[in-house]
C-alpha cells in the first residue's frame, strides 16, 4: 500500500485552502437544512416510487454516514491532487530516467520498410516507457550539434509522449558529448537513475571526451575527426547507461561531405565549385552514383561517379562566369538510406567591375595606361580623382562609390582605416604606412622577391624590373615585404586591423623601364583585385555548413527559401525534376527562441538545407557532414518486443499520485451518484 | 345552524339545492312520454288490471265478484309505488379533511343533496360515516322536515382516524325490507388504496344500487411538489423523505391515474356506478352528471 513515511506534498500551500471546504463539508453535515415537511394523503402511490428505497433508518443513517465520509474522502483526495502528492521510491529502486534522443541527419535513414532510425528510437521508447513505473521521473532530451531539454524530469507520461512526438531529425551533424554530460548530470539529480541513449552512432566512434563523466572539452576537431575510444563505465556510479543502437545492419548511404566555391585563378568573375563525395563503409561493391548540377534551376552538368565503400572521390566542378546564381549539386545512388546528404545548395558570388578611385596630381600616363589596359576586359572601372576633391562623397548607400583606392604620390591628411588603398611614392608617412623619403631616388636594376607566391606577383617577373626607389619603406606588424632592396623594402602589402594595403615605394613614372614592362599592369592589377577581394565575399553568397552560427545583420530577419524546411529542397529527390523555387515559397524563419529561428538581428544556428536570405545576406547551407554520411554498421539491429513489461501493483503507488487522486475521486463520485443519486430519492 | 352547518349549508346553497332539485325535476318531466310506472305489482289502492288466475298466486287476490259473473277466476292487479331507502355513507377519515379540507365540504355537501332529493321524493334515508369502523350517524328519516336534522348532524360530523373500507363495509347491511340506494362518498385513501378497491366488491352481495362517489382534489392526482421534502401520512403518520424531480411527479401521476382507471373498470364490471368527483369542478354539474347517470333516485 502507500508508504506513507516517503510521502512528499511538492505544493504543500494547497493543503491550507483544503481545510475550507473540508470545514463547509462538516457544517453541511451538521446544520444541513430539514427538509420542507408536507402532509399527504395519498403517500402510498409516494411509496411506490420510492419501493426500492424502503429502507429501515439505521440504513439510512448508516448511508448518510457513508456519503459524508465519502465527501470527506473527495475533499482529502483533490486537495491532496492539487497538494501533488509524491511517493518516494524504494531505496534502490530507479527514480529517473533521462532520454537521450539523437536527432542528428543520420537518424533520418531509412530501413527496407520505410522506418527512420528516429521513428524505431521513438517506439523503443514507448515501449520501455510504458513498462515503466509511475512513480520514476523521466527527462527528455534531444541533441544534434548540441543537447536540448525538451522536458524536464516530470512523472506525467503524456507530457513525455509529446515531448517524444516533438522530436524531429534536423540536417545537422550529431555531436553526443556535450548531452551525454548533461544527461549525465541531470541524471545525478533523480540519482539512483538511468540514461537510455538513443542513436545510431556507437559511442566508439566518439572521442573519450564524450564518455560520461567527462567534462566536455572543445578540441577544435570535428566528431567525425575523433579517434575510437572504448566505451568505459560511468562517472557517476549512481547513474547507468544504456545505449540503444538503432544503425542498421547495412546501410548503404553516399553523400556530399564537402564543398567549396572559389574563383578560378586568373579567371575574374569565374569560379569552380570543389566537391567530395564520400561513400559509407558498407559492404565491398563500389557505389554507382550519379552527380547532377543544375543552375538556376537547370541541369548543367551530369556526371557518373563510382565510390569505394569508405573511399572520398574529390571533384572540381567548373562553374561559367557568376552572376549570383544558386547552384544546387545533388548525387543519387541505389539503395541510398540517407537524403539529406544527398543534395547541396551553393550560391555564387556575384560578379561585377571593381571600382577604383586614382587619386593623383600629375596623372601618370604609365600608370593611366597600364589601368586603360586592364580595364579593357571589364573588369575594372577606373575614374581619376584630382587630391582637391578628396575626400569623395558616399554613395547612396552611405558607402564609399570605390572598393579600391590608389594614391598616387599623395596622401589625404587623416588616414581612413576603412578603404582599401594602394599608395605609390607615400610623400610622408601616414598611419600604417612607415616611409622615409630618398630624395634623389635609388636606381635598382635588381630586386630580390622575398614571397614569390605572393598572389600580388602572380605573373610578375620580379627578377626582371628595374625602377627607381624613391622610399625605404618600413615592415611593421600587418604589413609584409615582398620586394626588398638594398635599402630596405620597397613594395609591401598586408593587412592591418582588417584593412588590405599595398604600398610601392617606387613610382612608374620615375622608373626608367618599369613603364615599359607588362608586370607594371599585372602588379597593379593583381593588387587592385586582391584588395577588392573582401568585398567580393561580401557581395557574395555563403555557402555554409548547417549548424554553423550566423550573426544576421541589425534589423534583417533570416528567410529560408524553399518549401522543404528541413528536408532536401522539392525536386532534389532522385530522379525528380529540378525545381525552381518559387518566389511564393519563401518563409519566414520560425519566431525567436527557437531553434534556426531568430528574430531581426543577433544570432541564429543554419539548421536546415537551402538557400537562406537575411536582408543584403544571403548563401546557404548543407550538412557536409563526414560522420553523418559514414553511416554506422549495426550487426544486430534493434527488435522491438510488441508488449510492454507488466508491472506490479505496487509500482502504481509510488511516484506522482496525482493521476491515481484524480482517478479514484472520479470512481468516488460515480459511486456516491449511483448510490445516493441514482433516482433522486431516498 | 350551528357553525360547521353555516360553514355548509349556507342560504346560497340552499337556494341552489331548490333550484336544482326543479331543474332535475322538470329534465325528468321532459324524459317521460306518458306515464311511466314502475312495472311491479304491489298492494296499493290503485287498481290496474284482472288477469287469469294461476296455481301459483295468492287465491286471496281472486275477484270473487267476477266470478259470480264470469264463472272465471281472476286476481286483480294494482299499480305499485316503491319507497327506496338511500344509504349515504360518508368517508370521515382524516385524508378527507387533511391536506385538502374542500373533499370534506364536498362530500358533505353532496351527501345534503342527495338526502335532500330523496325527503322531497318520499324516500327514506339512513345517514351512516365510516373511517375505521362504520356509525349509524341518524335513524332512518323520511319527509321533507328532516332536512333540518339532517343539516344539523353533518355540520358538526367529526373527521378523522384511519381509512379502513373493508372492515367498515363489511358491518354495513343495508336491509331486506325495502329496495335501497346506497352511495359511497369517500376518497378511497388509506393505508392501501388497492384494498380498498377490493373492498367495494361486497356491494354485490347488497340488495340495492349503489353510487361509489370518489371524491378528489386535483393535487392528489398531480401534486405541486419540487426537491427534497418529508412527506407524512395524514392519517398513519408515516413518513417518506424524497428529492422529487418533474419526472417524478410524472411517474406519481401516472400510477394514481392507472389506480383511478382500475377501480372505474372494477365498478363497472360488478355492476357499481362510479364517478370521480373532482373539488375544482362545478357542483351543480358533477351532481347532475351523478343523477343522470340511471340513478334510481332520479328516476322516482
Amino acid at each position: 500500500m502507500i508508504d506513507l513515511a516517503a510521502a512528499q506534498l511538492l505544493s504543500s500551500g494547497l493543503m491550507a485552502w483544503a481545510a475550507l471546504p473540508a470545514l463547509l463539508a462538516v457544517a453541511l453535515y451538521l446544520f444541513k437544512r430539514r427538509p420542507r415537511q408536507v402532509r399527504v394523503s395519498t403517500l402510498p402511490f409516494f411509496k411506490s416510487l420510492a419501493a426500492i428505497y424502503q429502507e429501515a433508518a439505521w440504513l439510512r443513517r448508516l448511508k448518510k454516514l457513508i456519503s459524508f465520509l465519502l465527501t470527506a474522502a473527495l475533499i482529502a483526495g483533490a486537495a491532496l491532487a492539487l497538494s501533488r502528492l509524491v511517493i518516494a521510491p524504494k531505496s534502490g529502486d530507479l527514480r529517473g530516467v533521462v532520454l537521450l534522443v539523437d536527432s542528428s541527419a543520420s537518424m533520418s535513414a531509412k530501413d527496407s520498410a520505410g522506418e527512420t532510425r528516429l521513428e524505431r528510437g521513438k517506439a523503443w521508447a514507448r515501449e520501455r516507457l510504458a513498462g515503466l513505473p509511475p512513480g520514476v521521473a523521466v527527462m527528455v532530451v534531444r541533441y544534434d550539434r548540441r543537447p536540448e531539454i525538451l522536458l524536464p524530469f516530470s512523472y506525467d507520461r503524456r507530457a513525455v509522449e509529446q515531448a517524444l512526438s516533438e522530436i524531429e531529425v534536423r540536417p545537422l551533424p550529431g555531436d553526443p558529448r556535450a548531452a551525454l554530460a548533461l544527461a549525465d548530470r541531470l541524471a545525478a539529480l533523480e540519482s539512483p537513475a538511468a540514461v537510455w541513449h538513443l542513436s545510431d552512432q556507437p559511442l566508439t566512434r566518439i572521442a573519450p571526451s564524450a564518455l560520461p563523466g567527462s567534462a566536455p572539452v572543445d578540441s577544435g576537431s570535428a566528431p567525425e575527426l575523433a579517434t575510437p575510444a572504448p566505451l568505459a563505465s560511468g562517472g557517476l556510479s549512481a547513474v547507468s547507461h544504456e545505449f540503444v543502437d538503432l544503425g542498421l545492419a547495412a546501410p548503404r548511404n553516399v553523400g556530399i561531405t564537402a564543398l567549396q566555391v572559389r574563383p578560378r585563378p586568373l579567371e575574374h568573375g569565374k569560379v569552380e565549385a570543389f566537391v567530395e563525395v564520400q561513400g559509407a563503409a558498407v559492404g565491398e561493391a563500389p557505389y554507382e552514383t550519379q552527380l547532377e548540377v543544375l543552375r538556376e534551376g537547370e541541369l548543367v552538368l551530369l556526371q557518373r561517379l563510382e565510390v569505394a565503400p569508405g573511399g572520398v572521390e574529390r571533384l572540381l566542378l567548373p562553374l561559367d562566369s557568376s552572376q549570383g546564381d544558386r547552384v544546387t549539386i545533388k548525387i543519387s545512388a541505389e539503395g541510398d538510406v540517407l537524403e539529406s546528404d544527398d543534395v547541396i545548395h551553393a550560391q555564387l558570388p556575384a560578379s561585377r567591375p571593381v571600382r577604383v578611385a586614382w587619386v593623383t596630381a600629375e596623372g601618370d600616363p604609365f600608370t593611366q595606361l597600364a589601368l586603360a589596359a586592364i580595364q579593357e576586359d571589364g573588369q575594372l572601372e577606373v575614374f581619376q580623382v584630382p587630391p582637391a576633391q578628396w575626400p569623395l562623397a558616399p554613395g547612396e548607400d552611405g558607402r564609399p562609390p570605390f572598393e579600391v583606392v590608389i594614391f598616387d604620390g599623395y596622401l589625404p591628411e587623416v588616414w581612413d582605416e576603412t578603404l582599401q588603398a594602394i599608395v605609390i611614392d607615400p610623400p610622408r608617412p601616414l598611419g600604417p604606412i612607415r616611409s622615409v623619403r630618398l630624395e634623389t631616388g635609388l636606381p635598382l636594376a635588381g630586386l630580390r622577391s622575398v614571397a614569390d607566391g605572393h598572389p600580388l606577383l602572380y605573373g610578375v617577373a620580379s627578377g626582371r624590373v628595374a625602377l627607381l626607389q624613391t622610399c625605404v619603406l618600413e615592415s611593421n606588424g600587418g604589413l609584409t615585404p615582398l620586394w626588398v632592396g638594398p635599402a630596405g623594402p620597397l613594395l609591401s602589402a598586408g593587412e592591418v586591423r582588417g584593412q588590405r594595403l599595398v604600398v610601392l615605394g617606387f613610382s612608374a613614372l620615375r622608373s626608367e623601364r618599369l613603364g615599359y614592362l607588362a608586370s607594371w599592369p599585372l602588379l597593379l592589377g593583381n593588387s587592385v583585385l586582391w584588395l577588392s577581394q573582401p568585398g567580393n565575399e561580401e557581395r557574395s553568397g555563403r555557402n555554409l555548413r548547417t549548424g554553423h552560427v550566423l550573426e544576421l545583420p541589425p534589423g534583417a530577419e533570416l528567410v529560408w527559401e524553399g518549401a522543404g524546411e528541413r528536408a532536401p529542397l522539392p525536386g532534389s529527390e532522385p530522379g525528380g525534376e529540378p525545381a525552381q523555387v518559387p518566389s511564393a515559397a519563401v518563409s519566414p524563419a520560425p519566431a525567436a527562441g527557437t531553434p534556426g529561428g531568430a528574430g531581426p538581428g543577433g544570432l541564429v544556428e543554419l539548421d536546415r538545407v537551402g538557400f537562406f536570405r537575411a536582408g543584403k545576406l544571403s548563401g546557404s547551407a548543407a550538412l557536409l557532414s563526414s560522420l553523418e554520411t559514414n553511416l554506422a554498421r549495426n550487426p544486430a539491429p534493434l527488435a522491438l518486443r510488441g508488449r510492454a513489461e507488466e508491472l506490479p501493483l505496487a509500482a502504481y503507488l509510488r511516484g506522482d499520485l496525482r493521476p491515481l487522486l484524480l482517478w479514484g475521486l472520479l470512481v468516488v463520485l460515480l459511486c456516491e451518484a449511483y448510490a445516493f443519486h441514482r433516482l433522486g430519492l431516498f | 345552524m350551528s357553525g360547521g352547518e353555516d360553514e355548509l349549508f349556507d342560504a346560497d346553497f340552499l337556494q341552489r339545492l331548490r333550484t336544482l332539485f326543479f331543474k332535475l325535476k322538470r329534465r325528468r318531466q321532459l324524459k317521460q312520454k306518458g306515464l311511466q310506472r314502475t312495472q311491479a305489482a304491489g298492494f296499493t289502492r290503485e287498481f290496474k288490471d284482472h288477469r287469469a288466475y294461476t296455481s301459483r298466486d295468492d287465491f286471496r287476490s281472486i275477484d270473487w265478484r267476477l266470478y259470480a259473473r264470469l264463472e272465471k277466476l281472476f286476481i286483480r292487479l294494482y299499480e305499485e309505488i316503491q319507497e327506496f331507502h338511500v344509504h349515504i355513507l360518508i368517508d370521515r377519515s382524516a385524508s378527507m379533511v387533511e391536506p385538502h379540507p374542500g373533499k370534506r365540504i364536498q362530500a358533505l355537501r353532496l351527501a345534503v343533496a342527495l338526502s335532500y332529493l330523496a325527503l322531497m321524493n318520499q324516500h327514506r334515508v339512513s345517514i351512516l360515516s365510516f373511517s375505521d369502523t362504520i356509525r349509524q350517524e341518524l335513524r332512518p328519516l323520511k319527509g321533507q322536515g328532516h332536512i333540518h336534522t339532517i343539516l344539523q348532524h353533518l355540520g358538526g360530523l367529526e373527521f378523522g382516524g384511519m381509512t379502513d373500507i373493508e372492515a367498515s363495509l363489511a358491518r354495513f347491511r343495508p336491509g331486506r325490507d325495502r329496495r335501497g340506494l346506497v352511495f359511497i362518498i369517500s376518497d378511497l385513501f388509506g393505508q392501501d388504496p388497492f384494498a380498498s378497491r377490493d373492498a367495494l366488491h361486497q356491494a354485490i352481495r347488497w340488495p340495492a344500487e349503489t353510487h361509489v362517489v370518489h371524491v378528489l382534489d386535483p393535487r392528489e392526482v398531480r401534486p405541486e411538489l419540487d426537491g427534497e421534502v418529508q412527506l407524512i401520512d395524514v392519517e398513519t403518520g408515516e413518513t417518506r423523505r424524497l428529492s422529487l424531480s418533474p419526472a417524478d411527479i410524472e411517474r406519481y401521476a401516472a400510477a394514481v391515474e392507472t389506480f383511478l382507471a382500475e377501480l372505474e373498470q372494477s365498478c363497472t364490471q360488478r355492476r357499481i356506478h362510479y364517478t370521480s368527483w373532482f373539488t375544482d369542478q362545478s357542483f351543480e354539474q358533477l351532481f347532475l352528471s351523478l343523477l343522470s347517470r340511471g340513478s334510481s333516485l332520479a328516476g322516482s
